[in-house]
Formats: structure tokens, C-alpha cells, sequence
């Protein structure tokens, strides 16, 4: 064999390994890169989602919620991680803000009934988180 | 063969055997004397010189070995064809003994093209030798020999029209021994390519490993999320209670919107999964009312002036 031939063969021997490695280091990335991705989002969606759900100072945000409540018309009973919660003569608009602000709040409605009594309502509710 | 087409401006030299050290030039154009070459003249009804090429060692057979590397030149003079073969390797020793490269031969020339030139003279060689035409052929001989002729000292204006790209030996070896340049360009071409690839595969490992590092820090940072199993229990966790409470919450937000001064809520009541709440709907709202519960895929059941809406948490 000529030293051309040579010199061709062995320049053409190391593209087509530096192809093979290419391919699998392409391969690998792009497996890799998937993975990573999946991990990083699925903890993105956790994080997101505990944030969305977080229950720290729960109690005080309820309260909070039914500030706009004067006290004789509301009876709220906060025990452990439930809550029941009972309004009464309440007008349209106070039953609005206050449905709608203990809907904002990340506590899961087990019970919820609302009823009109001549022109005021009355919410009862419970809740745990 | 190339002829050249450009006058050379090189220095010419005549190279023979006894010949003294040439002035230095970077380039010599060199005049062989028939020291270096063969040349056979013969009748031959071919037109073109590749054809006459391809006869060139059936008829220097006799006179060269050509198992030995040399170079042949075909020249044509009416109907007579010259044959004309040299060894580049005999021209490159005797220029080494000057301390000339193969690479400083610029054309060459056969001194048998002088032979008008020089016409019944001899060429003064050294102290005894001379070359003469003997029959047409240039002839070295001694210059006891040639009382009656008349000799001349060889000089640049004796530069035949004709000349002839030299060929070195590297270049006849190169067809096996020698690795010529443009399998070099090549190989080194096919090699940066090949780099190219080597290159850009050991980029994707080194982004990969960027991107590992910021997993880890991501999960360094999130303590617990470490495994697949204890992420999926986490978001089956949660996921379960986006579901239902969203919905509850798209709801109370759908039946916020169906309450107006004509349609008043009377009751409203979450149950394990739906929603039910009955409006008082004014009988002039009630078309209006029944419309926009069915926009928002509520089902309503209608009782006088009450509407019944329901909807669905799964």
C-alpha cells in the first residue's frame, strides 16, 4: 500500500471514529438532556404547586379573610388543620368578599352551604388543609 | 512533459560530469549533456505525442533499463519523432555535489536541441572533453578528436526555445514511497473534519455536565425531591387536591358571574362531586339566565321562577 493511500486511509478511519463518537455523544446528550429537563420541571411543577398549596399561617389568613364579618355575625372554630366556620346575616356583597377571599386561600372545601333567609344569608363551611 | 510558455530568467547551466561549481542562483535552469540523457530518433507513422509517448520504452528498450526510474520526452522534427529519457536521480546527485536541491531545477533543456545552433563547432567541456554531432546525435568526445572543429565555450544565448518542467526523482518515487502533497492537503483535510466532529462530540459532553451541575444544585436545594418515587408521591398528592378544590373554585367563580339584581342566588351547596346552587330568575331573565348556564356547561333545571344549576367537579 502507498503512503498516500496511507495517509487517506488512516485520516479517513479517524473521521469515521469521530463520527461513531459524535453520534454517541450526540445520542447520549440529547437522552441525557431529556432526563434533566423531566427532573428539573417535574421539581419546578412540586415546588410551584407546594407554593400554590402552602398552609403556613393558615389560621391567621382565615381570620383575615373574614375580617369584613362584624364578630356577632361569624363563629369560627379553628381546630388542628380543620376548620368550621359559620356566617350568618350576611348581605349580597359580604357573602361575595368573603366566599371569594376564602376561595383564595389553599384549604379544601369539604363543606360548603350557603342559604338565603328574607335578605340575608347565611354560609356554613367546613374545611381542613 | 510541460513545454513552458514563459521565457526563463533563470540561471542556465550545462550539466556534465567533470562541470565546475555553477554561480549561485536560487534557480538554474539546466542544458543536460547527453552525460544524462538517451535519445533515439525514429521514423514513425504516429501524429500525436501521447502516442509517441506510449512507444517510448519498446524503443529506448536497448539503450536504458527501465527498471530504473526515468523520465521520457518525446520531441517531434518533421516526420522523425526524438525519444528522449533521463534519471532525474543521476541529475539530482551530480547537482548535490553543489549543494543544489531537486527543488532548485527550474526547465531543463537536452543540448541535442542546439544542434542547428552549434552547427560544425564542438562545446569546450573540460581540459580533454568536448561534445560534438556525430550523425545528429550530440556526442561527448575527446578534443584530440577534433582537430579540425572549431570549440565553443557554452553560455545563456545558447538557451533553446523549447523548455522542458523537470521531474524530479521525488515525484516519480512519489507513486509509492514518498507521500505526495496533495494526499497530505487531503489527509489532513478528511483530519480537521474528523477534529470538527471530535470536537463538537466532546462540546455536547461538556454542556451535558453543565447541565448536571445545575441539576444538582437544583436538587440540592430541594431537599427530599431527590428520587422519582417520592416526587410522583408528592405530585399525586397534590395533583388529587388541585383537581377537586380548582374546580370548586371555577365554579363558585362561574355562578358569581350568573348572579345579577334579575337572578338571585338563593341557595348554594358543594357536595362530594358537584355544585348545586338555585337562583331566583326575574321571568324576563330567565332565556338570558338559562343561556349563559349553558355557555359555562352547567345544567339547570327550571321550577317557576327558581332555576336549578349544577355542575361537575370531576
Amino acid at each position: 500500500m502507498s503512503k498516500n493511500i496511507l495517509a487517506i486511509a488512516i485520516a479517513t478511519l479517524f473521521l469515521i471514529g469521530s463520527i461513531a463518537y459524535n453520534y454517541s455523544a450526540r445520542k447520549s446528550y440529547e437522552d441525557n438532556l431529556n432526563r434533566i429537563n423531566a427532573q428539573i420541571d417535574d421539581i419546578k411543577y412540586i415546588k410551584n404547586l407546594k407554593r400554590v398549596w402552602s398552609v403556613r399561617g393558615i389560621k391567621k389568613k382565615i381570620n383575615k379573610a373574614l375580617s369584613g364579618v362584624p364578630a356577632k355575625s361569624k363563629k369560627v372554630l379553628i381546630k388542628r388543620r380543620k376548620a368550621t366556620i359559620s356566617l350568618k346575616s350576611l348581605n349580597e356583597r359580604t357573602l361575595n368578599t368573603a366566599l371569594s377571599k376564602l376561595a383564595s386561600l389553599p384549604i379544601n372545601f369539604r363543606e360548603l352551604k350557603v342559604d338565603k333567609s328574607g335578605n340575608s344569608y347565611e354560609l356554613e363551611c367546613k374545611c381542613d388543609w | 512533459m510541460v513545454l513552458s510558455l514563459l521565457s526563463s530568467k533563470n540561471e542556465l547551466i550545462l550539466l556534465h560530469k567533470t562541470m565546475e561549481k555553477p554561480k549561485k542562483a536560487k534557480i538554474y535552469d539546466i542544458m543536460l549533456s547527453p552525460q544524462f540523457y538517451v535519445i533515439k530518433k525514429e521514423k514513425l507513422p504516429v501524429k500525436y505525442a501521447y502516442q509517441a509517448k506510449k512507444l517510448a520504452p519498446s524503443i529506448l528498450d536497448d539503450l536504458i533499463d527501465f527498471a530504473g526510474r526515468h523520465e521520457t520526452i518525446v520531441l517531434k522534427n518533421g516526420d522523425t519523432w526524438s525519444f528522449i529519457a533521463y534519471s532525474p536521480i543521476e541529475i539530482e546527485k551530480q547537482l548535490f555535489k553543489f549543494k543544489i536541491n531537486a527543488n532548485q531545477i527550474g526547465n531543463i533543456y537536452f543540448i541535442d536541441q542546439i544542434a542547428r545552433e552549434v552547427k560544425g563547432s564542438a562545446i569546450n567541456l573540460d581540459d580533454y572533453n568536448a561534445i560534438t554531432f556525430v550523425d545528429g546525435y550530440a556526442t561527448v568526445v575527446p578534443k584530440s578528436m577534433l582537430k579540425s572543429k572549431h570549440l565553443i565555450r557554452f553560455k545563456s544565448n545558447l538557451r533553446p526555445k523549447k523548455s522542458f518542467s523537470y521531474k524530479s526523482s521525488k515525484v516519480l518515487r512519489s507513486g509509492n514511497s514518498t507521500i505526495s502533497t496533495s494526499a497530505i492537503v487531503a489527509s489532513i483535510l478528511i483530519a480537521m473534519l474528523g477534529g470538527a466532529f471530535v470536537f463538537e462530540g466532546y462540546d455536547y459532553k461538556k454542556d451535558i455536565a453543565k447541565k448536571e451541575d445545575k441539576l444538582t444544585a437544583i436538587l440540592d436545594n430541594s431537599a427530599g425531591m431527590g428520587s422519582k418515587l417520592t416526587r410522583d408521591s408528592i405530585k399525586q398528592k397534590y395533583e388529587s387536591k388541585e383537581k377537586e378544590q380548582r374546580a370548586i373554585r371555577e365554579l363558585l367563580s362561574t355562578l358569581s358571574g350568573l348572579s345579577s339584581k334579575r337572578s338571585i342566588l338563593q341557595s348554594l351547596k358543594v357536595d362530594d362531586d358537584k355544585l348545586s346552587a338555585v337562583f331566583s330568575v326575574d321571568s324576563k331573565e330567565i332565556k338570558h339566565f338559562k343561556a349563559l348556564a349553558s355557555t359555562k356547561n352547567l345544567t339547570y333545571k327550571q321550577s317557576g321562577d327558581k332555576i336549578r344549576v349544577e355542575g361537575s367537579l370531576k
